[in-house]
This record gives C-alpha cells, sequence and structure tokens, in this order.
C-alpha cells in the first residue's frame, strides 16, 4: 500500500507538471477563438429603433427558426451522436462580409451563409438571401445550381442526409 | 415492486456506461479528423497529449465497463476472484491511468481555464472515492468500500452526465459554446449528489447486503 502511494503521488505530479511543456489554457489567451471574434463583430451592427431597421438578433431568430433548426433536426435524426458528443456540431447563420458593419433593413434582402460547424472544422452549407419583410429566405447551394425557397431546400436536404446520410 | 424500479434504473444506467464506452472505443480507429480530435487539430503535433488522450479514452472505457458487475454479487460474487481481479482492474484504471491523465489533458479543455479548473476537480472527485474504496478493502472495511465505491462509480458515469448536458446547454437553454463547455466541466457535482442521494435512501439495503456477506 506504501509502494502504491508513493508512485500514486508521483504519478499524480509529473502528470500535472507535464502539462505545462505545452502551452496550455492557463498560457493562452482566451479571446482568439473565431466565435468571439465573430460575436464581437455583431455586437458591433448597428441598429436603430426605426422600425424599418433590424437588428442581428432578430434576424438572426427568424433564420434559425425558419431554416437552420429544421435542418439540424435532420442531421440529429440521422446521427444524433454528433450533437451530444462533448463536442457538438451546430448549424448557424452568418452575415456576407459586406453586410457585417451596415444597417440592416427589414424592407432590403440580406445576404448571408449557413455554416456547419462540425467540432470546429467549419463548411458552408449554402448562401441565402432574406428578406425580413416579406418573411422569405432564398437558398442557393451552389453556383452550379439555382436559386430555391427555403422550404423546399429543407425538403431537398433532409431526403439528401436520409439517404446519404451527413458528408463528412 | 421496488425490485422493478432496482433493476430497472441499473439498466438504464448499463445503457449509458455501454454507450460512453463505445463512444470511446469508437476513437480507436485512430482517424486524427475524427470527432473531437476535429477540434484539437492544433494540439496533434503535442505526442504527448495524444498518447494521454488514447489512455484517458481505452481506460475510461474499462473502467465503465468494469465497473457495473461489482455491485451484482449474483454476476461477480462479491469475495471471489473475479471480484478482486475486476475491482482491481476498474481501480488501477482509475488511479493510474484515466485519472492522472485526465488531469493532464485538464490544461487543454476546451472552454478556457474554468473548464480546465472544473476538469481538474473532476478528476480529483473521481480519483478520492476509488481510492477511498480501495484503501477500505485493503483495511477489510468492507461498509466503507461498498458506499466508497458507489461514489467512484457515480463519478465514472460523470462522463454521460456530461454529454446528455450537451444538447440541454446548446438546445435547449442555447447557451453560448464556451459557456457551455465550462458549465459541462462542472456537471459532476450532479453525480456527487446522485451519489449521496443513493446512499441516503439505500441504507435498509445496505445492511441486508453486509449481513449476508459478514
Amino acid at each position: 500500500m506504501k509502494t502504491f502511494n508513493i508512485s500514486f503521488v508521483v504519478l499524480l505530479l509529473s502528470c500535472l507538471l507535464l502539462s505545462f511543456i505545452a502551452p496550455n489554457n492557463l498560457s493562452i489567451s482566451e479571446s482568439n477563438s473565431e466565435n468571439s471574434v465573430n460575436n464581437i463583430v455583431f455586437k458591433n451592427i448597428k441598429s436603430s429603433p426605426e422600425a424599418d431597421t433590424l437588428s442581428f438578433e432578430s434576424l438572426n431568430r427568424f433564420v434559425s427558426v425558419e431554416l437552420t433548426r429544421p435542418i439540424e433536426y435532420c442531421f440529429e435524426k440521422k446521427d444524433p451522436h454528433m450533437f451530444m458528443s462533448k463536442c457538438y456540431s451546430r448549424i448557424y447563420f452568418q452575415l456576407m462580409n459586406s453586410e457585417i458593419n451596415s444597417i440592416l433593413y427589414k424592407d432590403y434582402d440580406i445576404r448571408g451563409s449557413i455554416i456547419f460547424n462540425d467540432c470546429n472544422q467549419e463548411s458552408r452549407m449554402a448562401d441565402i438571401v432574406v428578406n425580413y419583410s416579406k418573411k422569405t429566405i432564398t437558398v442557393r447551394e451552389s453556383y452550379r445550381g439555382g436559386s430555391q425557397d427555403y422550404k423546399d431546400y429543407i425538403k431537398d436536404i433532409c431526403s439528401f442526409i436520409n439517404k446519404n446520410g451527413i458528408p463528412k | 415492486m421496488r425490485n422493478i424500479i432496482f433493476y430497472s434504473l441499473w439498466l438504464i444506467v448499463i445503457f449509458f456506461a455501454l454507450y460512453l464506452s463505445s463512444i470511446a472505443l469508437s476513437y480507436f480507429s485512430f482517424d486524427l479528423n475524427y470527432g473531437f480530435l476535429k477540434a484539437k487539430q492544433h494540439l496533434l503535433h503535442n505526442k504527448l497529449w495524444l498518447v494521454f488522450f488514447f489512455i484517458h479514452l481505452l481506460f475510461g472505457a474499462i473502467a465503465t465497463l468494469s465497473g457495473w458487475p461489482l455491485f451484482f454479487s449474483r454476476l461477480v460474487a462479491f469475495k471471489s476472484v473475479w471480484h478482486k481481479r475486476i475491482g482491481k482492474l476498474y481501480i488501477y484504471s482509475i488511479l493510474l491511468f484515466t485519472g492522472p491523465t485526465g488531469l493532464y489533458l485538464a490544461f487543454f479543455a476546451e472552454g478556457g481555464k474554468w473548464a480546465t479548473l472544473g476538469f481538474l476537480l473532476m478528476s480529483f472527485a473521481w480519483m478520492l472515492p476509488t481510492y477511498m474504496a480501495f484503501y477500505t478493502i485493503m483495511n477489510k472495511n468492507l461498509r466503507g468500500h461498498y458506499r466508497w465505491m458507489i461514489r467512484s462509480y457515480c463519478m465514472t458515469l460523470s462522463g454521460v452526465t456530461l454529454r446528455l448536458f450537451m444538447p440541454f446547454g446548446s438546445r435547449i437553454v442555447l447557451w453560448e459554446e464556451e459557456t457551455t463547455y465550462m458549465i459541462s466541466s462542472y456537471v459532476f457535482i450532479l453525480n456527487i449528489i446522485l451519489g449521496e442521494i443513493i446512499l441516503y435512501f439505500n441504507k435498509d439495503q445496505q445492511e441486508n447486503l453486509f449481513n449476508l456477506i459478514e
């Protein structure tokens, strides 16, 4: 028991000390992740209390309810583990670069993309154009294919995933 | 009725133990672009991290799979050689492999400094009852051993709680990614509480069990 105790303590101390050989969480600044950069950018989007402008939060909520959530449900059905693991996957809306620092208007078309983040590996699923007033989202998955209404897109991608699985 | 509830709860525990182990063992295809490793591409050059990661997974799965049969005397008799063998496998897996490597990996966890602190506490909170279970049995204290083993196995299942918590944080409460990671490193507290609840409500059954053994 005494030998075991000594070995155990030595092992614990070694593991603790070894963790400082390479840069770890205690030595790296936390605010350098891509997501935190995006959050700062999105928080800087100008919105005014006037009725014709739109905040990013409202726009994001709309896209999320109408488009990204239904797609996520299809993914979850096919592979629940993807969304339960320690490093879960997400699908979210991102504004196009040119729109990031501009005022968002309800009546105008707003361009962006839906991003599939699979455990920090991002890939763009499709480009979208949102019109908040008309409550429409037009999706263009690739430049070879044409644009389609988001409801048709959800049907298409869900049936594709059901048949072929989630693309890796 | 009580037996039905007892065995139903155990079936749930066994299901989750198998589920957690299958996740851990799925990494042994050694595909470095699979699952959690996708988020850790910046650490793959660190061979020590990679080795510790695989040790943590392998012995974590062994501990999870070897823990639950030890509670069933009909499956593995309490005083049998097999109980001792499997028990040693469980205890050594945690104290010599999964626990210490968990301490190392905590410093590289997703979620920053607070997550590191959470996972360090989690590792200690797992190793302490396991060590006490070992210490008490070496001193022939069966009651103490049984109670510490319940606490230890509850902590072994904190990996399950962590995975169940992830969709709760990210899908239901809609926390930010960093917040979900950070809070998830503290969900082991629920397992500690669960262990104490089991011990509190299981006193009569424990007494009957010890009377049978002694």
